[in-house]
Order: structure tokens, then C-alpha cells, then sequence
């Protein structure tokens, strides 16, 4: 009698273990979302610490894709900034980085349709997934393919799942003077006849909402069949973004690249049900994958066969004014010179140089002086006289002062740091501390007032 | 043998609870349960107010508020850092260490810089405090110009070779400030700006007379009296397109590996019905391409691959030759750079 219940009971404690490891190596569901990328291809590199970056990105992608689930990686919009060159091909790259890492969909952010409506449609008939938007509508005289909704079909866990994606901008986040060939229309309006198509088709309703959240909610609320609204504009940090709208979830990927979301599903007989929500920060734990490393490689080189640096347009300085270089300053100011060429400023540029950034119109404003000015930066072959974060960087072009020298020039404040010591690129920045690092000596020169400071 | 029984019946339900426990815990709860324990020795830090909305105030301006803040628990708060969103926030805390019952003020100081619109930023303090050891102060409110332009970006769009084009830009100032418009002007000869009559500080910018086809861009400048905006620089940008647009402008390879199958895609839109493309060239002679329709006849594929090109730099180009009168020839460079 003992044996035979001993038996049963190991029997049923192999079952219920049995069941459990069945019930691990069952497949799941992965929506995984990034977006608001503004053009960050990488982390700047600016700050020890940084996190983002596509090739970090394909990482955790081919992590996630080591293990037996499904994964449907999805983007929310605003792969870049503004409207440019350097936008544009940082676009196609971020485009064709998507498409490697099996992207099913694009939504349509308001900075994209400020790109050129030749590159959308270019990229909208060339790239590996879809374009979305359920609410935008182009007039242009060469064709735009985007679809207002994509439907995925997939295979989980023995049973076939149907994803449906809509796609929405928010009117209030369109500009309107951005562009005639654009018409963004009232985003529940629009999507109201494809959520009826879609939930009869559907397993799974997600909405890429390029939106705030508040508005997102709204459309939670009106349409309580999608299941997870993916969404946000300029959050920082998401992870304290994730609200719920009776049984829809909606979360927000942050911005630039930094975060990836994923919301994982089961599925039954019944159908599908949400199991958890995350936001991976991309930090060092995820490698560089080779793939996106010579993307970005290519990238560089792309900027430098092109030559943006040399095709910015000059802007006219105030008062006709120019650019003279440190080296003329240290004619006079030795003192001062040969103590800023000690500082992070006075080496400025060949930290760029060391990383192979020194093409690169974005990082070489901030490390060089005057770029995109007249009389400014150009070239290291043009003008190295203005290499490295000169004098003139912060107390403003110098032709003034050596016409005039005894009237006042050079008066600098936090504000003029602010240009360069972003948020973006120097988040640590605090004026006190940072003063110190560069402050220089003063310098009385006879019948001179003294080096402002 | 009821007690075996019984014994064996608890272990198995014992057994299911731990190996079923973990599925049953959603990753989202995991953080409430953590911190979810409270100890009466332990400090507790309680601020008063955790946001500050300041109103409104203008670019370049600083703001600066104290967060009050108290130990409300029973053991020595400690306050390890206080971090904050960005460079634009500077946060102090008047004391690390506080004893029971002690009060202590963080000092923020938001500097609006070149921010516009509505700004959240954010502090977070982090001490001992077991239940809340991150503590978010955030400081809000709206920057506001002293004179603003709308658009800050214009964009003529595409236009049609011969055709003008017309914008409206509209100059905002804060009246008290008193401040004046002086100029509107552009050094590029294919803009005028004609100011409205009805509307003050309204201008109407007009693109007229250009003879190239393609982009153009330039800048518009707005001297104002402004000490903190004496000029504001309004970029423009728009296309002049001819019977024939393509894009990408320049086939930019990068840097690639010798044999690497490497592939660019040339995408030609006839906006002309009419014309044709009558033969295609490319260089270097290594350089292979194919030519399709996409979707519809009006739209051609020309893809470009760079076959058996040695190493070292390629400079080339792609160029089409159709019957349009106003772009019988379009040139595409070719560039990059073949290694290994």
C-alpha cells in the first residue's frame, strides 16, 4: 500500500516537473519597440556611460532571437532629427539597419515627414519592412508606399497568431508648415474603420502611436480592443512611463535609441494573453555586433566621400566680424594660451581624430572653432589655425579685439557653454565644476585691461 | 500510515508551490515586493513638494527653488548623491547626514539656456531611505522667446522648374518688451520678402526666378532690437524638379571588402509621361547594373553593384540619358572606397 502511493506520488511530482519544463521551453510572443531615435546612430561618445546605439541594439536582438520565441521588433518613428544631408543618410543607414534586424514595421513620426519626400518614397520602395502610418497622406508627384496597417501572421507555440500594427501621429505634434505634400488627419477618425476591420482578423491588436501620452490614453479609452499602445514623444526616461488604460498597456521606448521595450506574450487555445513588460536600457552589457559596426563604419565613410564638412553653408557673422585663431590670441595672451592648450578645449580635435570622427559636421562644431560661420572652421587642410575649441569658441570671433584692443570683448557666460555642454552630449555639466577645468590665468598686458574671463 | 500520507501529500504541494512560484510572479510586480518592506529603525526621507512649476520666464534665464525635506524615520538618513536629468539642472543638498526628526533643503537650479517651450527636468536623490532610495524632484514650466519666428524652418516643398513659390512668416514679440523688427533680408537673389500689409511683423517670403534644377536651401535673417535675439536665422529649403527626379544624388559605397556583395539602388521617377530613358553608362566598366520598372512604369530600379572593382578608392559615375529637353543627361557620382 505504502509503495504503490509512494509510486503515485513520484509519478505525479514528474508530471507536475515535466509540465513546468514543458511550459519553459514554450514559445512566446516578443513585440519588441524602439524609436525617437532623432538620427543617433551610436552613442556620441562625448561621456563615459552612454547608452543606445543600433549595435547594441542587434545584440539584444540576436539575444532574444537565441531563444525559441517569436519576435516582431517594431519602430515608433522619428528615425532622425531634421532635414539635411547628413539627416538623410543617417536615415538610409538607420533604414537599412532596421531592415537587418528583421524589423516588421516603421510608423511615421513628424520628423520624418520633414525629411525630403524623395528620400521617403526612395526609402519606402527599397527597404526590407514596411512603412505605416494609418493617418498620413502624401500629394506627391512620385510615389509613396505606406501602408495604414500591417497585418503579421506567425506561428507560436503551435498556434497561429495573427498581429495586426495600426499606425498614428498626433496632429498637435504635426507642423503644419513643414510640408504642403503632407495631410495628417484626427488620428481616432482614421482609425476607427480599421480597428473594426482589424479586430475580426486579428489576435492582437498594437498601436504605434507617435503621440503624447495623454493622447495616447484617449485613444486607449476609444478603442479598448488594442491591447498595447506603444508610444511617447521626448520621454527621457521610460521607465517610469508605463500606465494602463483599463486592460490596454501603454509604454514608451524613451528617445534616442537608448531603451528597447519588450512586451511579452503567451499563447493558448484561447488565444493570447500578456505576460510582462520591460524596457532594456542598452548599456555596455550588450556587445557591438559586427553587422551594425560596419554599417556605421560605412556611415563614416559616406561623410567623408561626400564631404559634408566643406558643403555646410556659412553664416554670416554679425557686424562682419571673423574668426582670427588661437594661435594669433597667444601672440599677445601667452599666459592664457599656453594654459588653455593644458585643457580638454585646447585638444579638442584630435580627440576626434583618435576616434576617425574629425569628417563629422555634427562633432567637429563643437571641437573645432567658428564651424559653419564665415571665416570659420572649413577643413583641417583650409584652416588648421581653428582646429580644437579656440579662444574664440567661447569669447566670440576675435577680429574686433585686435582692431580695438583696449575696448570691451570677450564676455562669457554659462550660456555660451550651453551651446556645446548640452543635455545630449554633456549631461554631468555643472558651470562650477566645469569652470574649474578650463578657467584661465589672468593676464595684464601693459596698457591692456586685463583677459576677461 | 495517515501521517505518511499526509506527509507526502504536503511535500508534493510544497514541491508544486516552489517549482510553479516564479511563473506566477510577473516581472512588473517583482520590484513591488522588494521594496515593498519597512523597517521602524530604518530612516525615511519626506519632501513637502516633489514638483516646482516656475511659470513662465525667457531663453537664457535661470530659475532656482528649495525642495524642503525631513527625516520622518527613526535612523540616520543618508543621502549618497543627488543626480540630475541634464547639464541644465544643478542640484545641492544642504546636508548629507540626518538624525531623527532633522530637516535638510536640496537647491535646484534650472538654467533655460536655449530651450523653448515646455520643460520637465528632473533631480533624483538617492539615500538610505529603504522604502524610497531614489527620490524624484522635478522642476517645470514654459521658456518663452522675447521674439519668436513662425516657422522657425521654411519649406517651399517641391516646385515645378518656372514656378514661384510663397510662404508667410510672422515675427512674435512680447509687447511690454517694447522690442523692434528692424529687417528681413536674404542674400540669396531668388528670394524676396515683401512684408503684409494688414498684419504687422508678417512678411511674405517669395522663391522666384531659379534656374537650376534641384535642392536649394539658404537663410533668411530677422535683426531685431533684442539684446538676447539680435539676429534670428530662419533656414529655407525646397526642390526645383524637371521632368525626371532620382534619388539617392550621389551612390555612396563606403567602405567595403573586396568581392563584398554590395549592392545601391538608383530610384528614377518620371514626372514628364513622356520621356524616356534612352541608354544608361556607368564607370568604371567594373561597375555592374540592372534596370526595372517598380510598380509602375512611371517609376524605374536601376540597381548598382560593384562586380570585380579592385581595391582602393572608386570614383565613377551613373548617368542616364533620356529624352528630356531640360535634363537630357542625369549624372549620379559614384564613390567609395574597396578594401582588402
Amino acid at each position: 500500500m505504502f509503495m504503490k502511493l509512494f509510486i503515485g506520488c513520484i509519478v505525479t511530482l514528474l508530471f507536475i516537473v515535466s509540465s513546468i519544463n514543458l511550459y519553459a521551453a514554450t514559445e512566446d510572443l516578443l513585440i519588441v519597440f524602439s524609436g525617437e531615435e532623432l538620427g543617433s546612430l551610436e552613442p556620441c561618445g562625448c561621456f563615459e556611460g552612454q547608452i543606445g546605439g543600433i549595435s547594441r541594439r542587434d545584440s539584444l536582438l540576436d539575444l532574444l532571437s537565441g531563444k525559441k520565441d517569436v519576435i516582431l521588433p517594431v519602430s515608433l518613428g522619428d528615425l532622425s532629427k531634421s532635414a539635411g544631408r547628413q539627416d538623410d543618410i543617417k536615415m538610409e543607414i538607420l533604414c537599412r539597419a532596421l531592415g537587418d534586424m528583421d524589423y516588421v514595421t516603421h510608423n511615421l513620426g513628424e520628423k520624418d515627414i520633414e525629411t525630403d519626400p524623395q528620400l521617403i518614397s526612395y526609402l519606402s520602395q527599397t527597404s526590407k519592412f514596411v512603412f505605416l502610418s494609418s493617418n498620413i497622406q502624401f500629394t506627391t508627384p512620385f510615389p509613396i508606399k505606406i501602408n495604414p496597417y500591417v497585418l503579421k501572421e506567425c506561428m507560436v507555440s503551435g498556434h497561429t497568431i495573427k498581429v495586426a500594427f495600426l499606425g498614428i501621429l498626433s496632429k498637435a505634434l504635426f507642423n503644419n508648415h513643414a510640408s504642403d505634400a503632407v495631410t495628417v488627419s484626427e488620428p481616432v477618425q482614421a482609425l476607427k474603420p480599421l480597428v473594426n476591420e482589424l479586430k475580426k482578423k486579428a489576435s492582437l491588436l498594437v498601436l504605434l502611436s507617435h503621440s503624447p501620452i495623454e493622447e495616447s490614453a484617449e485613444i486607449a479609452k476609444s478603442f479598448p480592443e488594442i491591447d498595447l499602445i506603444i508610444t511617447g514623444h521626448s520621454i527621457e526616461e521610460p521607465d517610469g512611463s508605463v500606465v494602463y488604460v483599463n486592460s490596454t498597456l501603454i509604454v514608451s521606448p524613451g528617445k534616442q535609441g537608448k531603451y528597447v521595450g519588450v512586451v511579452k506574450y503567451s499563447t493558448h487555445n484561447m488565444g493570447i494573453k500578456r505576460k510582462s513588460v520591460e524596457l532594456v536600457p542598452l548599456d555596455n552589457k550588450y556587445r557591438d555586433s559586427q553587422e551594425m559596426i560596419s554599417l556605421l563604419k560605412e556611415y563614416q565613410q559616406i561623410v567623408l566621400d561626400e564631404d559634408l564638412l566643406g558643403n555646410v553653408s556659412q553664416i554670416p557673422l554679425l557686424d562682419n566680424v571673423s574668426y582670427v585663431g588661437s594661435a594669433v590670441c597667444g601672440l599677445c595672451h601667452k599666459v592664457v594660451h599656453n594654459h588653455w592648450s593644458k585643457t580638454k578645449h585646447g585638444v579638442a580635435y584630435n580627440t576626434l581624430v583618435s576616434k576617425g570622427y574629425q569628417y563629422d559636421p555634427e562633432c567637429i562644431k563643437c571641437h573645432t572653432t567658428g564651424y559653419g560661420y564665415v571665416s570659420g572652421f572649413v577643413n583641417y587642410d583650409e584652416n588648421n589655425n581653428l582646429i580644437n575649441t579656440g579662444c574664440e569658441s567661447c569669447h566670440g570671433a576675435g577680429s574686433p579685439h585686435i582692431q580695438h584692443v583696449t575696448e570691451p570683448y570677450g564676455v562669457t557666460d554659462e550660456h555660451d557653454c550651453m551651446v556645446c555642454h548640452d543635455a545630449e552630449h554633456s549631461p554631468k555639466f555643472q558651470f562650477n565644476e566645469y569652470w574649474r577645468k578650463i578657467e584661465h590665468p589672468e593676464e595684464t598686458l601693459s596698457g591692456i585691461p586685463k583677459t576677461p574671463e | 500510515m495517515n501521517k505518511i500520507q499526509t506527509f507526502i501529500i504536503t511535500l508534493l504541494i510544497f514541491f508544486s508551490f516552489i517549482l510553479n512560484a516564479p511563473a506566477l510572479i510577473p516581472g512588473e510586480l517583482k520590484n513591488e515586493i522588494d521594496t515593498g518592506e519597512k523597517s521602524e529603525n530604518k530612516p525615511e526621507m519626506f519632501f513637502e513638494e516633489q514638483v516646482y512649476n516656475f511659470g513662465k520666464m525667457y531663453t537664457g534665464e535661470n530659475v532656482k527653488h528649495e525642495f524642503k525635506f525631513k527625516n520622518v524615520g527613526r535612523g540616520e538618513l543618508s543621502i549618497s548623491n543627488v543626480k540630475s536629468s541634464c547639464g541644465c539642472t544643478a542640484a545641492l543638498v544642504s546636508k548629507n547626514k540626518l538624525r531623527k526628526d532633522e530637516e535638510g533643503v536640496v537647491e535646484v537650479k534650472f538654467n533655460s539656456g536655449h530651450y523653448v517651450g515646455k520643460v520637465t527636468k528632473s533631480v533624483v536623490v538617492n539615500s538610505n531611505d529603504p522604502v524610497n532610495s531614489k527620490y524624484k524632484l522635478t522642476i517645470t514650466g514654459e521658456v518663452i522667446e522675447e521674439v519668436s519666428v513662425s516657422p522657425k524652418r521654411i519649406n517651399f516643398g517641391i516646385i515645378r522648374k518656372g514656378d514661384s513659390c510663397t510662404k508667410n512668416i510672422a515675427i512674435k514679440t512680447v509687447p511690454e518688451l517694447k522690442i523692434v523688427v528692424k529687417k528681413v533680408e536674404s542674400p540669396s537673389s531668388y528670394i524676396t520678402i515683401t512684408p503684409h500689409k494688414e498684419a504687422e511683423n508678417s512678411y511674405q517670403v517669395i522663391f522666384s526666378n531659379y534656374e537650376y534644377l534641384g535642392k536649394f536651401s539658404g537663410i533668411l535673417f530677422v535683426y531685431t532690437s533684442s539684446n538676447k535675439q539680435e539676429r534670428i536665422d530662419v533656414p529655407f529649403s525646397g526642390e526645383v524638379v524637371g521632368d525626371v527626379t532620382f534619388y539617392p544624388e550621389t551612390l555612396s559605397f563606403g567602405s567595403v571588402k573586396y568581392r563584398q556583395d554590395v549592392k545601391k539602388t538608383v530610384i528614377i521617377n518620371f514626372i514628364n509621361k513622356e520621356v524616356q530613358i534612352k541608354k544608361v553608362e556607368v564607370e568604371p566598366v567594373s561597375v555592374n547594373y540592372t534596370i526595372s520598372d517598380l510598380h509602375n512604369i512611371s517609376t524605374k530600379k536601376i540597381e548598382v553593384k560593384l562586380g570585380d572593382t579592385m581595391s582602393g578608392r572608386i570614383t565613377g559615375s551613373l548617368k542616364i540619358y533620356t529624352n528630356s529637353i531640360i535634363q537630357p543627361v542625369i549624372n549620379i557620382p559614384i564613390n567609395g572606397e574597396i578594401k582588402g
